[in-house]
């Protein structure tokens, strides 16, 4: 997927509108809660197989963090 | 997004690299063994928020001695590897609803580790007792608690301050030039007392008001009075005089005064109630017979008079807008939404209809946690 596909997934899982950039803050996004980070941790392990840690979870202050990450997974192309 | 408990489950676990099978045995109710724990690991994440003897509150409030059978208050801790990561406490309340006893649980007392803070263990924690229990309330006032209450549990909207402006001065400041401010001020609160005065003085009772120091010996008044709503359809908490003595009258957190209407000796109305930071009072619980709007009125008027006795500049009482309106608004209190909500979570679905209807729910401070942290 591209950045554009990833960022539409993102707010699909955090219930929030479809205005997310990669610089948006976690408190910016009003459904970036505990129950939001259970949801993409169930998103990214389910469709992506992204075991996401604990401390990788704490680290997450951006959206782009989260991009980062699918970057890292080699799941967003350029 | 809706997820199973059983996803839940094996998210956290996996995140705390144990099994969800493991998750769940490590999750159970506080022992007398686990006090020093507890306390250490609430002074650590409360901090200088802990201005009370925090055991003597603890061994108040819940019941550490085991016993899982009995209904009873209890804290639920999870503990790993002889660390505990989080807690909440389940405040149980007898409810009674058209004759029929509801046994309803209250989670308070959320607190996570800050290095799990956020991750969804608040959120597993409260699932787990969902599970457990018939019915769940509950009420949300901090960011992790109302998270907790608009997705878990069925939120009803109307439930705030209601408020009665006495003095001022306060309310003032912060809109008119500090010059005029004791002048107008002095108007306005003329024009305050005036209304009272024509709106409290019609509402005069027979009866007699008298402070109550506890109310064991007002037993078996109370049962009258709550099974005056034997045949309502209203839910409320059974007050009991072991309850209120409990509650209020044995807290170790905060000094509360009870105010009784006595007819012919016998208590036919009460009111509990507590001054905060000497600039509001705040009603705890008001009670009367069912229909009984006489004694409602004539306690409310009261308050009001020991309030400005007081010398405070608003009387609070928390409760729904709809249950109470009738009541309240011809007095002068106006409602507002404070940001607090309430949620039931019901596993009986014959009953759930009815437990989800908010106009039907009486809740006041009594229900609340409302000492918060």
């Amino acid at each position: 997927m591209n950045q554009a596909e990833a960022l539409t997934l993102i707010a699909e899982i955090f219930e929030a509108p479809d205005t997310l950039t990669p610089a948006t803050l976690k408190d910016n996004v009003r459904g970036w809660d505990s129950m939001g980070v259970l949801s993409l941790m169930a998103e990214f392990d389910d469709r992506f197989s992204i075991l996401l840690s604990q401390p990788q979870l704490e680290q997450m202050k951006s959206v782009d963090d989260i991009l980062q990450i699918l970057r890292d997974h080699g799941h967003i192309s350029a | 997004m809706v997820l199973s408990f059983e996803k839940i489950s094996k998210l956290i676990a996996r995140s705390l690299s144990i099994t969800p099978e493991a998750l769940k045995e490590a999750f159970a109710p506080a022992l007398d063994a686990d006090m020093s724990a507890i306390k250490a690991f609430r002074q650590e994440y409360l901090g200088r928020h802990i201005a009370w003897q925090d055991e003597t509150y603890l061994r108040w409030r819940y019941d550490f001695s085991g016993n899982r059978t009995a209904a009873l208050n209890r804290l639920w801790i999870i503990k790993i590897d002889g660390e505990i990561l989080g807690m909440i406490g389940l405040d149980y309340a007898e409810f009674t609803c058209q004759c029929e006893r509801i046994d309803a649980y209250n989670p308070l007392d959320l607190l996570v580790c800050t290095r799990l803070d956020g991750l969804g263990l608040g959120v597993w924690m409260s699932m787990v007792l969902a599970q457990e229990y018939e019915l769940l309330f509950a009420m949300g006032a901090t960011k992790h608690s109302k998270v907790i209450v608009q997705k878990l549990f069925t939120p009803m909207p109307d439930l705030g301050s209601w408020k009665y402006l006495l003095r001022s001065s306060r309310y003032l400041q912060a809109r008119i030039p500090p010059f005029i401010l004791p002048m107008v001020a002095a108007v306005v609160d003329l024009g305050l007392g005036l209304k009272r005065k024509w709106i409290t003085c019609g509402k005069k009772h027979t009866g007699q008001f008298a402070p109550l120091e506890h109310f064991a010996a007002h037993a078996p008044a109370l049962e009258t009075l709550i099974n005056s709503y034997n045949q309502t359809h209203w839910i409320m908490r059974k007050r009991s005089a072991d309850f209120l003595d409990w509650r209020f009258m044995r807290n170790p957190r905060r000094t509360y005064q009870a105010l009784g209407l006595l007819c012919s000796g016998e208590l036919s109305a009460y009111a509990i109630y507590h001054i905060k930071d000497q600039t509001v009072l705040h009603i705890d619980d008001l009670f009367a017979a069912s229909g009984d709007l006489k004694g409602l009125q004539a306690l409310l008027a009261s308050l009001l008079e020991i309030a400005c006795a007081a010398n405070v500049s608003v009387v609070s009482f928390t409760a729904h807008n709809e249950t109470w309106q009738h009541l309240l608004i011809p007095f002068g209190f106006t409602f507002r939404d404070d940001g607090h909500l309430f949620g039931v979570a019901v596993k009986d679905h014959e009953l759930q209809a009815h437990l989800l209807s908010p106009p039907h729910w009486w809740v006041t401070s009594c229900d609340t946690h409302s000492e918060g942290f």
